[in-house]
């Protein structure tokens, strides 16, 4: 098996320098990029965890830790583009850490113009460890390919048909993980009005199969219609969809029917200063209720002022969010969420930096036996850098803490993405 | 102390022990009474647990779902068993201690239930972090990098590329974490990643806007180009076509530059093209303007010829022959496009009329 893939990952590379090799006229159409990176997720929860040992067997408070990457990495990609407009592409990368590595290849291709396309597009990604204990579930080999239409259907009217298949095969299975492939179908109509608006129909329907246990294959269907464009003095965005899952199994508690509404507005006060609202609604409507798939609502809802200056930006502005368990048990976990948003936007030529804070609680209504009311806060940094010529240091970090009233209830979630990388 | 003082204190002590007592007594029901809830709540859960367990139990194909639902079974097992040991101390005569005590079991006995029902549904790849959600958000972002793969002109400028491959790279980690059922890991991730990708799509839109500017831009000077082309064929310049074929040239650099996504150089060729252009329709204009100023002293030394001639005066006579000499140059100069020289004869025969008109009185 790793054989068979350590071939792949060669040809991946091969291919990729071969297409650049016969492109010698062009010498933009063969970009490397080659760097170091860190990347670590870590989420930490506090549990209660028990002795079963005699008649005294206690509840102890534990903290548990589990780290979902912890990668010192170096990384290269070849990407081979020799036509300007972007018409075909070739790209291989190659990620190591001193305990596994990543390889993927992703090929680009389409004829026609702007207005009518057809595309292909193939990725394969393949994850290995070459060193250390394998856990379950980790090593993988993913093939993901599209065949897209774009259509120009008339003078204001456009249309867009995809194909995809999916196909994730691990080389352990185990309790939770299992081989799936999926099988996607979009379209998607779109009229634009004489000013530039836009407004839209889509359509898709999604099968999954799980080889190992039927049981979990799926059928899904969603649609949706929506509105972007100007509206009196300013700017918005409206789509209400829809979701249909059915599961492989006649009556199944877990299939539903789920309903999106978004809307958001955007309009200018002043000069510098704009003002943003957005309103986002779910309702999952079960086919059977049960304590596990209750139907409900989840409504959120923010108000933010942005000033703009310059190269900067300052938004902040309330956010609400409430959850509505349509539950005959009187301890749902029904709450409201209240919560301060502040962000900071810098763009310059050569740097970027988005900064922004979430402080808030959430108060759960009806006294539920799973959650305790919590104080959280989350903080998101998103920089890029071009220090010179073509170095980039690109860093995203987030992290939130929940400080629970339930001290068992609390966690914190750590994430960074760092890298400095030079093209060429 | 007289005996109503000792009294009173006797009173006052016997009132507080009494009043302590109570307490105490309504301390242990409450502390009771709110054992007696959590019992009923862990029973509850308990019993959502066994249906959750029970639900499919026969259906699975799979050995490892099969190993999973033994797994929560086996944790409602425990957590009965430690449900029982609690509702020992639901006893009147249990202590304070004793109810703490059979409080932790209870809340450990819930601890187990929940595990047991998030293991059923983990297996199932249903839920846990609302996997739908998940997958959603995945989908959300790829259809965001689709977006602004699409409505980047060519690619994404070089300016954010490094900062949309970095993207592009977290959001085939949120995939894998959510592959790997690290499922609040992948949703963080991938919603980070589409709040990157937001942000750049607004600078990449006004990048768009920018270049939707430039294009027609050069739109307009096409045309401008096209139809100086036509004026300098009637103005019979070479000096103006040689400015057009340079324009011409500036033009094309300018379309490679823009295909090269090398803006600022499309602009400066732009520019150029421009420049080159007004120098050439100028340069007509003037040529126009000349010749019509050749045809118009044509005509009025034509009219007033006769009438200087008839004057007599020698010196009006010489400048008239002057003015028509300055004439036949201004034409000979017009024709080879020598405009500048051309204006300046037609200026100095003009000069030479009018001196000959106010000799002959006029």
């Amino acid at each position: 098996m790793r054989i068979n893939k350590l071939s792949s990952v060669v040809i991946i590379f091969v291919f990729v320098l071969a297409g650049g090799k016969f492109s010698v006229a062009n010498s933009t159409a063969l970009t490397v990029r080659a760097g170091i990176g860190y990347d670590f997720v870590s989420q930490q929860y506090f549990i209660d965890s028990v002795r079963f040992s005699g008649s005294d067997s206690l509840t102890e408070l534990s903290l548990l830790e589990k780290d979902y990457l912890d990668d010192k990495k170096a990384l290269l990609s070849v990407s081979f583009n020799p036509d300007s407009k972007g018409h075909y592409s070739l790209e291989g990368s190659w990620e190591q850490t001193s305990e596994l590595f990543r390889a993927g290849g992703r090929g680009f291709l389409s004829f026609g113009d702007f207005y009518n396309q057809l595309q292909a597009e193939l990725n394969v990604d393949i994850k290995e460890r070459y060193r250390g204990d394998i856990i379950e579930g980790e090593e993988m080999t993913i093939l993901d390919g599209t065949i897209r239409l774009k259509k120009q259907l008339a003078d204001n009217f456009n249309g867009k048909i995809s194909l995809s298949g999916e196909s994730v095969i691990y080389d352990t299975v185990g309790t939770y993980i299992y081989n799936y492939s999926r099988l996607r179908s979009y379209i998607e109509l779109n009229y634009i009005t004489e000013n530039y608006n836009s407004i839209y129909l889509t359509f898709g329907a999604e099968k999954r199969y799980v080889p190992d246990t039927s049981h979990l294959d799926y059928n899904l269907f969603r649609g949706g219609m929506g509105y972007t464009g100007s509206v009196m003095d300013g700017s918005t965005s409206a789509e209400v969809s829809f979701e249909s899952k059915d599961y492989n199994q006649i009556d199944d508690p877990d299939d539903y029917f789920l309903t999106m509404l978004h809307a958001d507005l955007r309009f200018s006060i002043s000069d510098r200063l704009d003002l943003i609202t957005d309103f986002e609604m779910e309702h999952y409507n079960f086919s059977e209720e049960n304590y596990i798939n209750e139907d409900y609502y989840q409504t959120h809802l923010g108000l933010y002022t942005v000033w703009e200056m310059g190269d900067f930006s300052f938004s902040l502005g309330p956010e609400i969010e409430f959850l509505t368990i349509d539950s005959k048990s009187e301890n749902d976990d029904d709450y409201f969420e209240l919560l301060g948003f502040a962000g900071f936007d810098y763009f310059q030529g050569f740097v970027f930096l988005f900064l922004d804070n979430q402080f808030g609680h959430r108060r759960y209504l009806n006294n539920p036996i799973l959650y305790s009311d919590f104080v959280f806060d989350r903080v998101s940094i998103i920089g890029s850098l071009s220090i010179f010529w073509n170095l980039n240091l690109d860093v995203l970090l987030s992290a939130e803490w929940e400080w629970h009233q339930n001290e068992s209830d609390d966690s914190r979630l750590y994430l960074l993405s760092s890298s400095l990388t030079y093209s060429f | 102390m007289n005996r109503h003082i000792k009294s009173f204190i006797i009173f006052l002590v016997v009132m507080v022990l009494f009043g302590s007592t109570a307490t105490a007594q309504s301390d242990h029901s409450r502390i009771r009474n709110g054992f007696a809830e959590e019992l009923q709540k862990t029973d509850r859960v308990i019993e959502q647990a066994r249906i959750a367990i029970n639900r499919n139990n026969n259906a699975y194909d799979s050995y490892y779902l099969r190993i999973a639902n033994q797994q929560a079974e086996k944790l409602v097992l425990n957590a009965i068993a430690l449900q029982n040991q609690a509702k020992i101390f639901d006893n009147v005569t249990s202590s304070v201690a004793d109810i703490i005590v059979g409080e932790k079991k209870t809340l450990a006995a819930r601890g187990l239930a929940i595990k047991a029902i998030t293991i059923k549904k983990r297996a199932e790849g249903k839920v846990e972090e609302n996997e739908h959600t998940i997958l959603r958000q995945l989908e959300k972002t790829d259809r965001l990098i689709e977006r602004l793969r699409e409505n980047a002109p060519a690619n994404v400028p070089d300016r954010l590329k490094s900062a949309f491959d970095t993207a592009l790279e977290n959001q085939r980690r949120a995939w894998e974490l959510f592959r790997e059922r690290a499922l609040r890991a992948s949703l963080k991730l991938s919603r980070q990643t589409e709040k990157t990708l937001e942000k750049l799509g607004e600078h990449i839109r006004a990048g768009n806007t920018e270049n939707r500017r430039l294009e027609n831009q050069i739109a307009r000077a096409e045309q401008k180009l096209e139809q100086t082309r036509l004026e300098i064929k009637e103005c019979n310049s070479d000096e103006a076509r040689e400015l057009i074929s340079r324009a011409d040239q500036e033009m094309s650099s300018c379309h490679r530059y823009l295909s090269e996504n090398e803006n600022e150089m499309a602009r400066n060729s732009l520019k150029n093209a421009q420049r080159l252009m007004q120098r050439a329709a100028r340069l007509c204009s003037d040529n126009q303007s000349v010749n019509r100023a050749v045809a118009r002293l044509e005509a009025d030394i034509k009219i007033y010829s006769g009438q200087i001639i008839a004057g007599g005066d020698p010196n009006a006579i010489g400048l008239l022959e002057s003015a028509g000499q300055h004439l036949r140059d201004a034409k000979r100069l017009c024709e080879s496009g020598e405009n500048e020289a051309c204006a300046a004869s037609v200026k100095a025969a003009q000069m030479n009329l009018r001196k000959a008109l106010r000799l002959t009185g006029n």
